[in-house]
């Protein structure tokens, strides 16, 4: 990842859009830069809490930070610590930013609903569910998602660059 | 956004009759409910804690909150595994700091009355769920036996929604603890296969948690009803490959009398032939272990049974593991004692091998494997997760090829009986 990927502007070449939300699971405002992917993840197991790096060597986002990135995945699978995990990675500051899924995930959710009723703090969480919508999400560089609006606005840059 | 509806007892625990604690728990399992679309919310009879897993300070500051707040569980309530060895922690050469925290999260727990089981296998318990009998239950391998191989009823529920039910009684009415959602939706159709074993189970219920996605799979084919052990196997992998939360075993599981019965009169969405040449392929996939010079083989995930104790007590009998290579069983104590009285403890022991019980194989990582570089496991599970915890490959094996190669100090992986035509 380049600095310039983290900031804003120069948005040459850049393929916008709007996308609809569908269900807000929790609700938030939040800008950034998207680690996407269409495969799956584990929290517990799958990502590493203490510096928000994937771990599961069977994931291509493996050796990636979702550190105060929009983190675009289909849904969770597997381990049901993953919302315990998801809690301590945003409790330590190394937690995604926001998180956009294509199907309703409970415990991703729940990890999220316990940060906002024990710390004050919450992310958004919303759901995609058109496929093609959310394959665009899942490619896109930057996005920004409101749940007052129920707007995603993403932008699909060829190298680098952020919102305009 | 849809309103859940309360009842009295959900409009006075909302109020701070019953706590301080109740009340936010209650508050949690409705945000639940409101995701999840539920109307309402009902009541479960047992609750098996899943987050008692050391993770970091914010989930256990959580939990102390709750023990804080005067929370107390309402319903029988089961502890799974912690992240040490109450009994052996110091010398494993667990870090003091760590072992610390893990034992305050489960002290927490203890103090809030939930019952000290520390195992991922709640369902060899006494007191096990009976079919129809709405639960709620946390680990995946043990959500998915406790829905499918026993009929109970409970969602795919993350950490801390567990102790809010236990400490409220009450969970969202969604998802499988309705009838019409635990229909099957893809139905697998499997080979003719002969000599199949544990470890044929968890490589099927890997290949299937692949494909299923969210979907409820059925699998038609199974003419032997398999083990306690090839169930567990199976439950482990086929929730470790996807969100699987149930699954129907045609002429096997209660709610799979027939095809027609798994699918409650639906047709099918999808129809998968299982065959020989993708079994192959998931068995190779599998085990990701490089290297010859054999350091450790770990057995226990989720925990040995008193069938696995037998099992490997007879294939180890007057043998004895190379002294280059370690080999460690997790399992529960409710077990250990079990298999104690039983003398598979003192067989398994005098192959060289060691047990440590409260923990599982899950909480293992590179500070708790030091050096070992070459790891095998007959345990699809922590092959699939024990990459990623240690940061090496796992070769994984069938348990007699486990115990040959910990004996020959070098992996032995032979081609499965039942892939052989």
């Amino acid at each position: 990842m380049t600095d310039s990927e983290e900031s804003l502007p120069h948005s040459e070449g850049a393929h916008c859009g709007t996308v609809l939300i569908d269900d807000v699971l929790v609700e938030g405002t939040c800008e950034g830069p998207i680690s996407g992917t269409q495969s799956m993840l584990s929290f517990w197991g799958g990502y590493d809490p203490a510096n928000g790096i994937v771990i599961d060597h069977h994931h291509p986002l493996c050796g990636e930070t979702l550190r105060k990135r929009i983190f675009v995945l289909p849904k969770g699978k597997g381990s049901s610590t993953g919302s315990a995990v998801l809690l301590d990675a945003l409790v330590s500051g190394n937690g995604p930013s926001g998180i956009i899924l294509n199907e309703v995930d409970e415990i991703i959710s729940l990890g999220v609903v316990i940060y906002q009723q024990f710390f004050g703090h919450s992310i958004p969480v919303v759901v995609v569910r058109d496929k093609a919508l959310f394959s665009l999400l899942v490619t896109a560089k930057y996005a920004k998602i409101d749940t007052k609006t129920r707007l995603v606005f993403s932008l699909a840059l060829r190298e680098t660059g952020g919102l305009a | 956004m849809n309103a859940v509806e309360l009842s009295n007892y959900d409009r006075d625990v909302l109020s701070g009759k019953y706590g301080e604690a109740a009340r936010i728990a209650i508050q949690v399992i409705l945000e639940i409910a409101r995701i999840q679309r539920a109307q309402k919310l009902i009541d479960i009879s047992k609750v098996h804690i899943g987050g008692s897993i050391y993770t970091g300070q914010g989930s256990l500051k959580v939990i102390e909150s709750l023990a804080d707040l005067g929370g107390k569980v309402r319903v029988p309530t089961t502890i799974n595994s912690i992240s040490i060895d109450r009994q052996r922690w110091r010398e494993q050469g667990i870090d003091e700091e760590f072992a610390g925290f893990s034992e305050r999260l489960a002290k927490a727990f203890e103090s809030m009355g939930a019952i000290p089981i520390f195992s991922c296998t709640p369902y060899v318990f006494p007191d096990a769920p009976v079919y129809g009998q709405d639960i709620v239950w946390a680990e995946s391998n043990a959500i998915v036996f406790a829905n499918s191989v026993l009929g109970a009823r409970t969602n795919r529920h993350g950490d801390f929604l567990d102790i809010c039910a236990a400490i409220t009684g009450r969970a969202p009415y969604s998802g499988l603890h309705l009838e019409i959602n635990r229909r099957g939706e893809i139905l697998f159709e499997m080979p003719d296969i002969s000599d199949k074993d544990t470890y044929f189970f968890s490589i099927l219920g890997y290949l299937i948690g692949k494909h299923s996605g969210s979907a409820i799979p059925v699998i038609d084919g199974i003419t032997e009803i398999p083990s306690l052990e090839q169930l567990k196997a199976f439950c482990s992998t086929i929730s470790t490959a996807g969100p699987v939360g149930l699954f129907h075993m045609v002429g096997v599981t209660p709610e799979a009398a027939s095809c027609e019965q798994a699918f409650g009169g639906n047709l099918p969405v999808r129809c998968i032939q299982v065959t020989r040449e993708e079994l192959e392929n998931v068995w190779l996939q599998m085990s990701t272990g490089r290297g010859s010079d054999l350091d450790l083989v770990v057995m226990g995930s989720p925990h040995f049974t008193l069938g696995d104790c037998e099992e490997l007590a007879s294939l180890v009998a007057n043998r004895r593991k190379n002294e280059k290579v370690d080999f460690l069983i997790t399992t529960n104590r409710f077990i250990y004692e079990q298999a104690k009285d039983r003398g598979f403890i003192r067989e398994i022991e005098k192959f060289g091998a060691r047990f440590s019980t409260d923990t599982c194989l899950c909480m293992l990582n590179e500070r708790i494997i030091g050096n070992a570089k070459v790891v095998m496991t007959n345990s699809g599970k922590f092959a699939h997760y024990g990459p990623g915890l240690i940061n090496r490959g796992v070769y994984f094996a069938n348990t007699a090829d486990c115990v040959n190669s910990a004996v020959e100090a070098y992996p032995v992986l032979e081609k499965p009986k039942w892939l052989l035509v």
